[in-house]
């Protein structure tokens, strides 16, 4: 009995047993009438549907700017703030003059996400550790938010002219870039290093140490704007 | 006399959702929309090579509109049209488990065969499409980014809706689908910070456990 009635909460039946087929088959329709009663209107459980999602988006970036210690990141995973963040930084990484070289250019930042992505999961997975591809690529996309931000800032500092021959500029973006990126290696650091055995963690961090600062060298190079 | 008749008709579906199922649309607004995100996207492919845009844009505008069909077809239009539904799962020991889920028994004739056909046809019928756009890029090293991620994203989807189908979770024992389910729930309104009250109402549940399906 008890079986049957936790049974029938769950309106997705995907068990296979056939004893008390019939009981469970009447419940949960009738469970399941009331249920599409709820979800006969499809606006209110859709904008939940998104609401929900979009306020677990806004939660992981804000993990990722302070992090806090949440499984919510690694146990949740989910790749769209990754997507607007490596799409927003192809974007402003973009310099070049001539029009066919900058589709090339676009998609080296997401070449260079995967590949960092899939190397950081293997490097992981055979030191022990358990993580899935998704979930580092949803750890390493959420915590280069800092980056980005950086990124954006080294954008506008390009339009301040400069004719002294100290190069003034290019000193503070370095200074803000290396400041983003540590912030980043923090945050990372925080999540995926809780996979690791404590022996085992600067070995795991190398390969994130490698990715965030191939994207920092990447931002601060781009020195001329479009 | 017409006025009593329809009422009766009425009446019986209530007490019969196969009636109501077999009928009509029961989810018009789920099926123009999933009909609309990939259109769309197959559209915008098009407009992006005729009126030459560049490829930055063309490419933001394309994954834009393929992440949204993705995700209602896999959140809201295989639950709704289809009676299906597959999500990932990370339990506390870091494992992962991926759980495909249909509908069973007498919920299966509340699925209108109308738009579980629409569903199947459409997604199959996309499959084929981008195929072809594929191989019309294979020799473009930045447009086919753009032709493979449709083709992987749609491709996904139906692997994961078929898995669902034709159900391979046997060697999951409903103990275990169970106790998955429950902690599973129990994170999602424990981690939801506090915002939902976690209830045992069957709406709640349902909706707090179509929640996370967002990770693609």
């Amino acid at each position: 009995m008890d079986t049957s009635m936790e049974q029938d909460q769950v309106p997705f039946l995907s068990s296979s047993s056939h004893g008390i087929d019939m009981i469970e088959g009447e419940m949960s329709s009738s469970s399941n009438r009331t249920n599409q009663n709820g979800l006969s209107t499809l606006d209110e459980p859709v904008i939940d549907t998104i609401k929900r999602d979009l306020g677990a988006v806004f939660r992981k970036f804000g993990y990722a700017v302070i992090p806090r210690h949440s499984s919510t990141l690694l146990q949740q995973w989910d790749l769209w703030g990754p997507l607007i963040l490596v799409t927003t930084l192809a974007i402003l990484l973009q310099s070049s003059a001539t029009k066919s070289s900058t589709g090339v250019q676009f998609a080296e930042v997401f070449t260079l996400m995967l590949i960092g992505s899939i190397a950081v999961t293997v490097n992981s997975q055979l030191l022990g550790g358990k993580i899935s591809f998704f979930q580092s690529v949803c750890v390493l996309g959420y915590c280069l938010l800092p980056l980005l931000l950086s990124a954006f800032i080294n954008n506008i500092l390009l339009y301040i002219p400069t004719k002294s021959t100290i190069p003034i500029l290019h000193i503070i973006r370095f200074l803000i870039v290396m400041t983003a990126f540590a912030w980043t290696m923090y945050a990372s650091v925080r999540f995926l290093g809780q996979t690791q055995h404590p022996n085992r963690r600067m070995l795991v961090l190398y390969p994130i140490f490698l990715f965030y600062f191939l994207i920092a060298w990447l931002i601060i190079l781009h020195a001329h704007p479009k | 006399m017409a006025q009593l008749l329809s009422n009766e008709e009425e009446v019986l579906e209530a007490f019969d959702p196969s009636i109501a199922a077999s009928r009509r649309f029961k989810h018009p607004i789920a099926v123009f929309f999933h009909m609309a995100f990939r259109s769309l996207a197959i559209v915008a492919y098009f407009m992006c090579s005729w009126a030459k845009a560049s490829f930055v844009t063309s490419f933001v505008i394309i994954i834009v509109l393929l992440s949204m069909d993705f995700w209602t077809v896999k959140n809201i239009t295989g639950r709704l049209l289809a009676g299906l539904r597959y999500w990932n799962y990370v339990d506390d020991a870091g494992n992962n488990h991926w759980i495909f889920e249909s509908k069973k028994g007498t919920d299966k004739s509340t699925v209108s065969p109308i738009e579980s056909n629409i569903f199947w046809l459409s997604l199959v019928f996309t499959i084929l499409l981008w195929i072809l756009l594929t191989i019309t890029t294979l020799f473009s090293p930045t447009y086919i980014i753009i032709t493979g991620a449709a083709l992987a994203l749609n491709v996904t989807n139906l692997y994961g809706f078929v898995r669902c189908k034709f159900g391979s979770n046997e060697k999951l024992s409903d103990e275990m689908k169970k106790t998955v389910f429950k902690s599973f729930l129990s994170r999602v309104t424990s981690g939801a910070g506090g915002n939902m009250p976690s209830s045992t109402d069957n709406e709640q549940q349902q909706s707090s456990a179509a929640r996370t399906m967002f990770g693609p």
